[in-house]
């Protein structure tokens, strides 16, 4: 938001002003600014911290011509080349001339200097050294209620050193604050124009009881220009009272000169915590703490209290003469103003008015600075370029508004409405009947047989039939024909591993039902065992291969979700499961039946030959280690026998050894020497040598 | 006498190197060149001191010195400041301050007699800038910048300061500082005067970059060209210079 530029102040009240200020009102009316009264745009804000410095470079020459107001252009190198300048004995960042050097070097070191470095560097106005002087005994003065400003107290300069860079922030921020609140603040103002086609605004808080904008309908928005014609005139009689946190300041002024003033403060505050100790205790019922500092403040929040209402009643007379009350007390500091058995102030009093800008913590230059505002004029540029930029501000803010969409994702959205995705064409019967109908099928998966992968999709066309189905054979499963005759001989024969009789049973049976593939696979026990469960379960291996042979199914399962080959215990067993799938390949599903795979007669022998030759290292393996052994062992036992040895018996075969070597050398022929058992090896031992033996 | 250098290949001299009248520090290298063009040109008259500041090759931005003394960042190790003490003049005092503003080279810039510094320099450290080089400190911003180590450099005979400084601020700087001051760039149109190059009252170390037209306004401001009439050639070179960058 591109601020406004101000072009001018005036103060109404203000004496000095009186010619400047009569001529701005005499011929003025009313601005409307878009014909509808009651929605005036939002005018950009004016700080009203810069607002108030400038006042006082107005009250500080008084004598000066009023110029219109231009912010120094402090980077810019353009605005200095045209100051006469001849030595360089100035500061061009405090904009101060100096006579002699010495001057010069002294100022550098002031602490003024310093601040406006500050404010330059971020391309605010030089202040100039009676501003500066107040600025410091203004921040001194405050009685600080908290441990952060006694830090600070004892260094003012960082603490304006930190308030350039707060207020820097602040210019910053292109939405300080909340709409509402600028809206208040702005329809807080009246707007003018004068003869001269220049636009004035004002507070409206400064017009008496029952004039100003919230009076439209009534006759009385003609009277707000005759009353400010008349009222610059004179000097009005008005009080400033504030209250907050424990800090009082009040001043009656009569224009702008202060008749009676009055601060005070108590500690009241809880520290760190915040708020009011009365507050607190508020909260939290009867339970009030009790520790001193919480008595402390109680105490002193009564007197307080006590002492801000014997001031205003001692004021009384005074306050009684002023046309208009200005206060700020916000909450519970309510009570102190207008609570109690004899309220200081009458609430329903015409001329009470609360001060319709952010005030800071109450103190005198503070109330100082609200009548200031309070009492300013602004001359705001000619009526057209006002306009157009007001309402260029509110259209850019509105579109702003309208194409920011606030989300509030705390509540729920409603659903969104798309279009359902088309339904493929289903068959024509279906299609005619308009509906098709759902009926519910409850239907027992089996994991093992249908769970395939993508088995349950299945296209929109085609119902689905399975389940009736596989009801019926779920059915027939559960039931098992009661062994009878030779059936139940073959299961007796299986049981007692008798193969020959099997055998010759189950020729018997396949004599019986020759084409009976239902047979075979039916079950024979209250498990679903088959015949073929039955064979493989008790490692008849010959009778397995028949029964495969004669067409009994593996892909069967019993209750146990177990095939038949799962209940092989050895190994040759499943072998003949694999041997079957490599003969016949296409019989049966082995896959479902688990089968791990066919098994060639190739194949066995590869493996026998694989495990032979694997028997084979491993044999060699141990017997490799087996000598080791032995040689090591007998290393050991040549070692033992040395070392029991006697010295004269080391030191002869050392000789002989010699001798030996020797006769190597020569060529000679071996002598003969006595060998005995013992020394054989060491003579043999070419890893003994004999200057060692010598040694030792 | 003026001489163009490069510090591995970067124009940055007075990053790299700390020249005063009593001493120059030099960045331990990986090439000896840079050593020895310094040495070359100064190890008849001062000391040239290979050193690094807190592990760090930055020495000529790390710290701030003159004739009667050489001040150092708390970051400094012992061993540092102890070669250090080991290697140049006993008349130099060698003191190492806590300061947050601790590349001391960006935030001050000083002669045997004055000093400017960065407007939030500490207060003690002001007065140990006074105490150890004995200087009269002022703080002040160069151009709108409060790294005054960085845009301005000045000896004895003359300094040269950014090249938007307006003339105003020129004016008042040479009247505070005492000494002949011009606008104007290093190695190449570079505004960073103080880091781009070192200078002592008889000689100048500069970025290979460096223009002639540079140079020469170098070597006239420092006063490295004896006798010449310093303020006639200083606005020919400024004129020429403006000329050349416009």
């Amino acid at each position: 938001m591109a601020a406004f530029r101000v072009s001018q102040r005036f103060q109404i009240f203000n004496q000095v002003h009186l010619n400047e200020v009569t001529e701005l009102f005499s011929g003025s009316t009313l601005l409307d600014l878009d014909g509808n009264g009651e929605d005036i745009g939002e005018i950009p804000s004016v700080d009203e911290e810069t607002s108030f410095d400038s006042l006082q470079h107005i009250d500080s020459d008084k004598n000066a011509p009023l110029v219109p107001e231009e912010e120094a252009d402090v980077s810019g190198s353009d605005s200095f080349s045209e100051a006469k300048l001849d030595a360089g004995l100035m500061c061009t960042t405090c904009d101060v001339k100096f006579v002699a050097l010495s001057d010069q070097r002294q100022h550098f070191r002031l602490d003024w200097h310093r601040y406006n470095l500050k404010r330059k560097s971020h391309n605010q106005a030089p202040v100039n050294e009676e501003n500066f002087q107040e600025m410091m005994d203004g921040l001194s003065s405050i009685s600080g209620s908290d441990a952060e400003d006694s830090v600070s107290i004892s260094n003012p300069l960082s603490r304006l050193l930190e308030k350039v860079i707060v207020e820097d922030l602040d210019e910053k921020k292109p939405t300080a604050g909340s709409r509402t609140e600028r809206i208040t603040k702005n329809y807080s103002k009246i707007y003018c124009k004068t003869k001269t086609n220049q636009v004035i605004s004002f507070y409206a808080a400064v017009l008496p009881p029952g004039l100003g904008k919230w009076h439209r309908d009534s006759d009385s928005l003609e009277k707000v220009l005759p009353y400010m014609r008349e009222v610059v005139t004179r000097s009005p009689k008005v009080g400033i009272f504030m209250i907050s946190g424990g800090h009082f300041a009040a001043g009656l002024f009569e224009g702008t000169t202060e008749i009676l003033h009055k601060t005070f403060h108590s500690y009241t505050v809880r520290a760190k915590q915040g708020g009011a100790q009365g507050s607190r205790d508020a909260k939290n019922g009867s339970s009030h703490p009790k520790s001193a500092g919480a008595s402390l403040r109680r105490y002193n929040e009564q007197a307080f209290n006590q002492h801000v209402q014997d001031l205003l009643a001692a004021w009384k007379e005074k306050i009684d003469q002023c046309e208009l009350i200005f206060y700020r007390a916000v909450s519970f500091n309510r009570n102190i103003l207008f609570g109690g058995q004899n309220p200081p102030l009458d609430k329903s009093d015409a001329r009470l008015k609360t001060i319709p800008f952010q005030t800071k913590r109450p103190t005198f230059s503070e109330v100082k600075r609200v009548l200031a505002v309070l009492t300013t004029i602004e001359l705001l540029g000619d009526v057209e370029t006002f306009k157009s930029t007001v309402l260029k501000q509110k259209r850019s803010r509105s579109d702003a508004v309208k194409t920011k969409k606030i989300i509030d994702r705390a509540k729920s959205r409603s659903p969104i409405v798309r279009d359902e995705p088309p339904i493929p064409p289903s068959s024509p019967e279906t299609h005619s009947e308009g509906e098709c109908e759902l009926i519910e099928v409850e239907t027992v998966i089996d994991f093992q047989s249908e769970l395939q992968e993508y088995g349950d999709s299945f296209s929109a066309q085609e119902p689905k039939k399975k389940g009736s189905k596989k009801k019926k054979a779920k059915t027939k499963n559960d039931e098992f024909v009661k062994p009878t005759g030779i059936l139940e001989l073959t299961l007796k024969a299986m049981q007692e591993k008798n193969l020959s009789l099997t055998d010759e049973l189950i020729t018997k049976l396949k004599n019986e039902f020759p084409s009976g593939e239902s047979f075979w696979n039916q079950p024979v026990d209250i498990q679903s065992l088959t015949l073929l469960h039955y064979a493989t379960k008790y490692d008849l291996q010959e009778i397995v291969w028949t029964l495969l042979d004669y067409g009994c199914d593996p892909t069967l399962k019993d209750k146990l979700g177990k095939c038949s080959y799962n209940w092989a215990s050895t190994k040759d067993c499943r072998r003949v499961y694999m041997r079957f799938q490599a003969e016949f390949p296409d019989k049966y599903d082995y896959a479902k039946a688990q089968v791990p795979g066919p098994l060639t007669k190739e194949m066995e022998d590869q493996k026998a030959e694989k495990q032979k030759a694997l028997n084979k290292i491993k044999r060699e393996k141990e017997k490799m280690k087996k000598q080791e052994k032995k040689e090591k062992q007998q290393e050991i036992d040549e070692k033992n026998r040395y070392l029991n040895l006697s010295d004269r018996e080391k030191r002869a075969l050392a000789a002989e050894r010699r001798i030996l070597g020797q006769a190597v050398k020569t060529g000679d022929q071996k002598p003969i020497l006595q060998l005995n058992p013992p020394n054989e090896y060491f003579l043999l031992n070419p890893l003994l040598n004999c200057d060692h033996f010598l040694q030792i | 006498m003026a001489v163009r250098t490069q510090f591995e290949n970067n124009n940055e001299i007075g990053v790299f190197s700390k020249l005063t009248n009593s001493y120059c520090l030099v960045a331990i290298g990986g090439s000896a060149n840079f050593y020895s063009i310094f040495e070359s040109e100064l190890s008849e008259t001062i000391p040239v001191v290979h050193s690094s500041i807190a592990g760090c090759r930055i020495v000529g931005r790390l710290t701030v010195g003159n004739r009667h003394g050489l001040i150092v960042p708390n970051s400094t190790t012992d061993q540092e400041l102890q070669h250090l003490r080991n290697s140049i003049p006993d008349s130099v005092k060698i003191q190492r301050v806590e300061e947050k503003l601790s590349a001391l080279g960006n935030v001050v810039a000083c002669n045997d007699y004055v000093a400017l510094v960065h407007p939030d320099l500490d207060r003690e450290t002001e007065e140990i800038l006074q105490d150890t080089l004995g200087v009269e400190v002022f703080r002040q911003s160069v151009a709108g910048n409060a790294l005054v180590g960085s845009y301005c450099l000045f000896t004895n005979q003359g300094g040269i300061v950014h090249p938007k400084t307006p003339t105003s601020e020129q004016d008042e700087l040479s009247s505070l500082l005492q000494v002949p001051l011009v606008a104007g760039s290093i190695n190449r149109g570079s505004e960073v005067v103080g880091a781009g190059m070192v200078a002592n009252d008889w000689s100048i170390f500069c970025g290979m970059d460096t223009t002639a037209t540079e140079l020469s306004l170098l070597e006239a401001v420092f006063r490295l060209n004896a006798g010449a009439p310093l303020p006639q050639q200083t606005a020919n070179m400024r004129q020429s210079l403006i000329e050349s960058m416009s």
